[in-house]
């Protein structure tokens, strides 16, 4: 029994390390960015055509649902952010890939004071 | 990265019980119709069994599809019900698997209570099973020749894994040596040669997937695969030491046989959920190299 928790743990654990592959090519403002003033617009460039689902801009507990327009499969996507104040920000974004695989990730920036 | 959160780990979990469940339902419906048993206490005994994965089976794709939409959605807790995303869902591949595999835990259902048409069935709901896991994911995505390949594939793990509950059953029994010795000399034969065929198919499988040999030496995703390999090659050493050690003794009517096999096969058991685990992991949790 305990052979078979240490498993299941180590499995867990291997996830973090394994999960550095992104299907995220590119990202405007790029991953962990540091920026004069808050971006006006989030822009995400895949590697391969997904119909995105969900977008979302945290910061601290607070979080956003960014509207995006386009509505089939695609390869860049856009978002009109809302300019806010100084500090870390953080967006994640949800997908459905061609192949039925849900694919998701994060990426994140920081607005100088 | 990938956003590791409460969906993406209650579906690595949700993954791994469908696997167990639905392996071991096709599992049981291929052992009893291609090894001929005819033992009525044993019958009873998979007839029961396959009822009980069937509902597990059921009720773990109905959660899988729930949550999916949940994840795909983002919307805290109750994502799951959010209508266009299920509809999004259902209308793609993960429709067409989630459809497939209720098909197949029907026709399984049947074929333990029709007459006559029992193994055409049996054979459908196990075959249309296997084809629910290859209609999703990689399979699609990189190359045709994937899904005889890993249809193949799941097939003969299916009637692996679902022969080990009979026989360790079959073994526990006092009075039924000679159908055991029957069944386990048999199945010995089938293994030893369907894990090679097992090793080859996998190995062709994570070729086509990952593009090149490299790639499974120096991307995460073949990592994962050369640690699944590692267990399947486990698996060929206890299917080596069944049919040319442990079997042999059996036959001469060694209780200590009889033991050391029944080790051997709770042994497999948990090779074969090791493999269900890893497996759960990397479908749900790794993506491929970029350029697949």
């Amino acid at each position: 029994m305990k052979f078979f928790i240490t498993f299941f743990i180590s499995i867990a654990l291997l996830t973090v390390g394994v999960s550095a592959h992104s299907v995220l090519r590119s990202s405007v403002p790029m991953d962990k960015s540091v920026l004069e003033k808050g971006p006006e617009e989030i822009i995400l460039n895949f590697s391969y055509e997904i119909r995105l689902t969900s977008l979302t801009l945290n910061q601290n507990n607070e979080s956003k649902k960014l509207d995006f327009e386009i509505k089939s499969f695609a390869k860049m996507f856009s978002a009109k952010s809302p300019v806010k104040n100084n500090g870390p920000y953080e967006i994640l974004w949800r997908g459905l890939s061609r192949d039925g695989h849900i694919v998701t990730g994060t990426f994140s920036y920081y607005v100088k004071p | 990265m990938l956003a590791f959160d409460f969906w993406l780990i209650s579906l690595i979990f949700i993954k791994f019980a469908l696997y167990v469940s639905s392996f071991a339902n096709v599992g049981f419906v291929l052992f009893s119709n291609i090894m001929w048993v005819q033992n009525s206490k044993l019958l009873a005994w998979i007839s029961c069994w396959t009822f009980r994965s069937l509902l597990l089976s059921l009720t773990m794709t109905f959660l899988q599809f729930g949550f999916q939409v949940g994840q795909l959605a983002g919307s805290g807790f109750y994502g799951f019900l959010e209508f266009e995303i299920a509809l999004l869902l259902l209308k793609g591949s993960v429709g067409l698997a989630f459809f497939l595999k209720l098909l197949a835990v029907l026709l399984i259902f049947v074929s333990f209570h029709h007459l006559f048409f029992k193994k055409y069935f049996a054979f459908s709901g196990a075959f249309i099973m296997a084809l629910s896991f290859v209609a999703i994911g990689h399979a699609t995505h990189a190359a045709v020749l994937l899904v005889p390949v890993l249809g193949l594939h799941i097939l003969i793990v299916c009637f692996w894994f679902g022969a080990l509950g009979p026989l360790y059953y079959i073994l526990s029994q006092e009075d039924v040596r000679d159908e055991a010795l029957r069944l386990l000399e048999s199945f010995s034969e089938k293994a030893f040669y369907s894990v090679i065929v097992l090793l080859g198919l996998g190995i062709v499988a994570a070729f086509i997937l990952l593009g090149s040999f490299e790639a499974l030496f120096f991307s995460n995703y073949g990592l994962v695969i050369i640690g699944k390999i590692a267990f399947v090659i486990a698996l060929l050493l206890l299917a080596f030491l069944n049919k040319y050690r442990f079997l042999p003794e059996f036959k001469k009517g060694s209780e200590r046989a009889e033991i050391s096999l029944q080790k051997s096969i709770v042994l497999e058991s948990c090779l074969f959920i090791m493999i269900f685990a890893i497996v759960a992991f990397l479908t749900s949790a790794v993506n491929l190299p970029l350029n697949r």
